[in-house]
């Protein structure tokens, strides 16, 4: 089971030159006063012999783990960790709390701050519920499930195979589809030499014309059930997997026209191209036939739909007698080489035609096409007559693939897309842990990308699978079985879809999850706890950082905000803040949380009882959570428990809420001078004198060896 | 001796998402990084979120890099470039350049007296870093510093308290055996000086989009250059330095999707009116119809190439362009006007793929060799989220390459 160790605080002397300084002394006496500290005072720590000083003690007291009260410079300009690390301690060793302000003139010594000794009761609270966890060897299963029957499927294939994975590939076709020869000769080469042989490739196994029943179970261990071509269900474990499947194309047509025998999709052009015979009869053995090509009539296009038109431009113009003219609308050149190939469709010889504004007007009649439109640079209308028109496909998602992703447990975009471009599911995970999408089942680019993000994937796979035993640390995530009603609220509210269960039981798979604490808050009975991220710790740490609080006389001491920080977007900010000089107002008291969804609103109501003026939540931008939905649970909690104050006649107001990006230095600068303003036009929270008698009757009754101090 | 390392060239989010995975996968990895701090670009996005987030992709780099500092067995060379690269049986030797660390990063505490005191401090003599956790935490352009110039402006090496200052330190040669090499230089953006006629250095209040990312993200608001006021009215022009017949023949990919993120975060957090001069609107990605749909409704959107900008009266900007062919030109007032620069070839690349045995593209892009890998930018314009995916495919490919050895 987890141990305590002995707690140990070393205090850096750079800021401690004026040792009678009452500041000073409130620093040391708050880290005496946890039970049973070890307190050294060491020279400057971001030093070689302050370093060498921290080291030795250690080493003498087998400290693994230690507090050390420094300045926020030294912390954020990494000067602590590299001198400790010369000095032999392990990276991580030290936790530095923030609790210096270097001198404003060289030569004076630092200033301890206005927050420090909250900073040191924080930082011992947090270090009270830390726990070191024992690392077990998890057995996951080594195989990968590819769903796909393109480029990068194949690509996603030999990839796993080459690194000794079993791979089963799953398409939905009999064929395996070779590139779109849209793509390029070059694509169309590279799917057909990864083809070859790939059946008998020990280890790779297809299945053709399958499809995906259901997949169930966690990162490392899925079960997945697929039918074959006869419908026939099959179990499988596999550790991870792999969509790599184009979402269904439909023609890009502008209302009011329709596919016929005139009107054909880009790829149905291809196909009659492949066979001359067909393509002259197709156009009613013409000598010099009239085509148009057409992309972005009706939706906005996507480069992959230029290149194909460019691609048969240049391949009509060089093997038959065509006239061939191109439609754009906005031309989407952005990929590889791609503007260069329309540069030399025009020199080759195709009329270009770009419309802006209108769509053209189009007859359809048997003997042909006729199109209408105004053209921008005669600037007057322009008629045009075609033997046939081309158009391009966009994703068209249909029930078959939505049902694919219900399957999988993923969204589908607007554009088809299966996982939405979200923060932290990019370049190639998804929201659920262990299914990755690759290549155009999450990509409209060309497939140079494609390439990049399978490779991406299998990158991921190895670090999430490796030899097949993970060494993970286990029970971070502790369900109580005698409250828990096996609602499975947990297992809906993950994120990371990290919540399995075992023995009929939810069981968080740590493989998956990242500890952002969204099914401990939103747990109905209260049954979840994240080891050293429990409640008891954070209702501790807050009241900690209410404590200390001046004089023994100051009845109504100055005004406090608490400021509960996401580790993904608002911490970071707020350290980037500071090193480029920002300075929090004072009264700003900082808790860091590991996602806005651990917030549970019973934190709030602790923070405003032990007299905090107002809370403020910091958390991701709506849509960029890190944790996915941390964010909009949060804000759900803040929004339930303003209107539960408000009924109780407190001020709501004081419950605030805002955003910020991890870069977003600026930004949180701004949301604590918001948060600020608010406050001053509040005033004081009513519950502070209360809180204040409180602490003052505690620190009488609790701590009498350090009364004659407060007095 | 050679361990078996990799060495990467670049330390922004190609270099750093390279490094961190080889090094997970047990790898030593020497990333050089020729600036005085880690991050590159990526590190100098600023978010573009409205009250939600517009998947700009940006804080993508923000853990990556962090991880870059904090994953054990990387060596960190900042200030050095490999001069020399041979390649023989046992892999290859890099002689490795290094500049001086005029700050000592074992010794400056990053106070910032030097800096409050500096007298070419506006100047930028004395940087800060892009990331938190980057070393020292200042350092000094020589570009800039007065020192330089006269050799006698010691003030910061006087009265720094570590007295972790020393001018007279004297630049430093490694060598790096490795068994292959990441390029990972990422790409420069295009010098938007060079089309005169846009007025870049020569109208005042004409930016880069990049130096108004910086705005944003440093200070939170857009400023005028010439007298720190709030912009009212903003222009971009797009595909500068772009889509050029003689030149960059290429789109830049990113410059759309950057410059309608940034002209819907002026409009919605600053009330910005604006204006983006475009030939076709690239939105690739994953949210093209949604944000093309919304810009069209919220920005003003004008299918034209502006051919002369000019300085108006009270620091405005005077933009010249035909709205449509036949009619007459007509000239628009901004208070400022952004170029969305493109995104070109790094300028050491001719030098690398010589000296390396690498492969250049038509367009000057770095191409893979024999144990030469490239990833990010520097292979072309990629984005964020696709520069760590390429850097992924990078760093498989070295492992799959050492692992063949």
């Amino acid at each position: 089971m987890a141990q305590a160790t002995r707690r140990a605080v070393f205090i850096c002397q750079g800021g401690a030159q004026d040792q009678a300084d009452l500041d000073y002394k409130r620093l040391r006496w708050t880290a005496e006063a946890q039970s049973d500290p070890l307190v050294f005072e060491v020279p400057q720590a971001c030093q070689a012999e302050g370093a060498a000083a921290i080291a030795r003690l250690a080493n003498q007291h087998g400290l693994a783990r230690f507090l050390l009260a420094a300045c926020p410079m030294a912390g954020a300009a990494g000067s602590l960790e590299h001198a400790l690390g010369l000095a032999g301690l392990a990276l991580g060793a030290a936790r530095v709390i923030d609790v210096f302000d270097l001198p404003e003139t060289p030569g004076l010594a630092c200033r301890v701050t206005e927050g420090a000794a909250v900073a040191m009761a924080q930082a011992l609270a947090v270090e009270e519920a830390w726990r070191e966890l024992p690392l077990e060897a998890r057995e996951v299963a080594g195989g990968v499930l590819v769903v796909g029957n393109g480029l990068a499927a194949l690509e996603a294939v030999t990839g796993l195979a080459d690194a000794g994975r079993e791979v089963l590939l799953l398409t939905p076709t009999r064929r395996l589809a070779l590139a779109r020869p849209g793509l390029g000769k070059e694509a169309s080469e590279a799917a057909a030499a990864l083809a070859e042989g790939l059946e008998d490739r020990p280890g790779v196994e297809i299945i053709r014309r399958g499809s995906l029943v259901s997949l169930s179970g966690t990162a490392g261990d899925f079960q997945a059930v697929v039918n074959d071509a006869a419908q026939r269900p099959r179990l499988l474990r596999v550790g991870a997997v792999v969509v790599a499947q184009a979402p269904p194309q439909a023609p890009n047509l502008p209302p009011g026209l329709a596919i016929g025998p005139r009107v054909v999709t880009l790829d149905d052009l291809w196909a009659l191209m492949s066979s001359p015979e067909h393509f002259r009869r197709a156009l009613g053995d013409k000598p010099a036939p009239r085509v148009g090509l057409a992309v972005g009539l009706g939706r906005e296009p996507s480069p992959l739909g230029l290149r194909s038109a460019c691609l048969a431009a240049l391949g009509l113009m060089a093997e038959t007698q065509a006239e061939v003219t191109l439609y754009t609308t906005n031309a989407k050149v952005a990929a590889p080489e791609l503007e260069e190939l329309t540069q030399r469709v025009r020199s080759e010889g195709a009329l270009m035609v770009k419309f802006t504004q209108d769509r053209p007007a189009v007859t359809v009649q048997e003997s042909g096409l006729r199109l209408r439109y105004m053209e921008d640079i005669l600037g007057r209308e322009v008629e045009q007559e075609l033997d046939i028109l081309a158009v391009d496909e966009t994703a068209a998602p249909d029930r078959q693939w939505r049902a694919l992703a219900r399957t999988l447990n993923l969204t589908v975009g607007t554009n088809g897309a299966l996982q939405p471009d979200q923060v932290g599911s990019l370049p190639v995970r998804t929201v659920r842990a262990g299914v990755f999408a690759v290549g155009p089942a999450r990509s409209t680019g060309d497939w140079l990308a494609w390439s990049d993000e399978v490779g991406e994937a299998l990158l991921e796979i190895e670090q999430l699978l490796g030899e097949g035993q993970p060494l993970l640390e286990s029970g971070r995530v502790v369900v109580d079985r005698r409250r828990c009603a096996i609602c499975l609220t947990c297992v809906r509210v993950c994120p990371r879809q990290a919540m399995g269960r075992r023995d009929r039981r939810p069981f968080s798979n740590p493989l998956a999850c990242t500890g952002c604490g969204t099914c401990a808050s939103e747990c109905p009975m209260d049954a979840i706890q994240i080891v050293g991220d429990d409640d008891a710790r954070y209702r501790r740490e807050i009241r900690a950082a209410a404590a200390p609080r001046g004089g023994m006389l100051e009845l109504a001491p100055p005004d406090e905000l608490l400021v509960l920080a996401c580790a993904n977007s608002a911490a970071p900010a707020l350290a980037a803040a500071r090193l480029s000089g920002g300075v929090p107002p004072a009264g700003t008291r900082v808790v860091r949380v590991p996602c806005a969804g651990k917030v549970d609103p019973a934190f709030i109501l602790e923070a405003l009882g032990q007299g905090f003026d107002g809370v403020l939540l910091l958390s991701c931008f709506e849509d960029a959570c890190y944790s996915l939905t941390g964010n909009v649970w949060a804000g759900m909690r803040l929004e339930h428990l303003r209107h539960v104050v408000s009924e109780a006649g407190f001020q709501p107001e004081r419950i605030m809420g805002a955003a910020a990006a991890p870069s977003g230095r600026a930004q949180v600068m701004e949301a604590l001078r918001q948060a600020w303003d608010r406050l001053d036009e509040l005033g004081t929270n009513p519950l502070k004198t209360a809180a204040r008698v409180r602490d003052l009757l505690g620190r009488f009754t609790v701590k009498v060896d350090h009364t004659y101090v407060i007095l | 001796m050679n361990d078996g390392r990799v060495l990467i060239l670049g330390g922004g989010i190609a270099g750093a998402t390279a490094a961190v995975s080889l090094a997970g996968a047990g790898v030593p990895v020497t990333l050089v990084e020729k600036d005085d701090f880690l991050g590159g670009f990526a590190a100098r996005l600023a978010c573009k979120a409205l009250d939600s987030c517009q998947k700009c992709n940006g804080c993508l780099a923000e853990p990556r890099l962090a991880a870059l500092m904090t994953t054990p067995g990387i060596d960190i060379l900042r200030r050095a470039q490999v001069r020399e690269l041979t390649q023989g049986d046992n892999g290859f030797l890099a002689r490795v350049a290094q500049r001086p660390a005029y700050i000592d990063p074992e010794r400056c505490t990053g106070c910032g007296i030097c800096l409050q005191k500096c007298p070419a401090a506006a100047e930028g003599a004395l940087r800060r870093p892009l990331l938190v956790g980057d070393r020292p935490p200042l350092a000094i352009d020589p570009a800039a510093c007065l020192y330089f110039r006269d050799g006698r402006s010691t003030l910061c090496q006087d009265i720094c308290p570590e007295e972790a200052i020393d001018f007279g330190r004297k630049p430093g040669e490694i060598q790096v055996a490795a068994k292959a090499v990441v390029l990972a230089t990422g790409f420069a953006p295009y010098p938007a000086g060079q089309k005169e006629r846009l007025g870049y250095g020569i109208v005042p209040n004409v930016v880069t989009a990049m130096e108004l990312e910086a705005m944003l993200r440093d200070q939170g608001a857009p400023r005028r250059p010439s007298d720190g006021q709030k912009p009212a009215k903003v222009a971009f022009i797009q595909c500068v330095g772009s889509r050029e017949r003689l030149g960059h023949n290429y789109c830049s990919r990113v410059c759309c999707g950057y410059a309608l993120r940034l002209g819907r975060s002026l409009k919605h957090r600053h009330g910005t009116e604006v204006t983006v001069f475009y030939m076709d609107l690239q939105s690739f990605g994953q949210v093209p119809q949604e944000i093309l749909e919304a810009a069209r409704r919220e920005l003003n959107l004008v299918r034209s190439m502006p051919y002369d900008v000019m300085s108006g009266e009270g620091g405005r900007v005077l933009v010249e362009y035909q709205a449509q062919s036949g009619q007459p030109s007509r000239s628009e007032s901004f208070d400022m006007l952004a170029l969305s620069v493109g995104m070109t070839p790094g300028a050491d690349n001719p030098e690398l793929a010589r000296g390396l045995g690498a492969g250049l593209s038509e367009q000057g892009f770095l191409r893979p060799g024999t144990g030469i890998f490239v990833a990010g930018a520097a292979c072309r314009p990629l984005d964020v989220a696709e520069s760590v995916a390429s850097a992924g495919r990078a760093a498989l490919d070295a492992l799959r390459y050492l692992e063949a050895k």
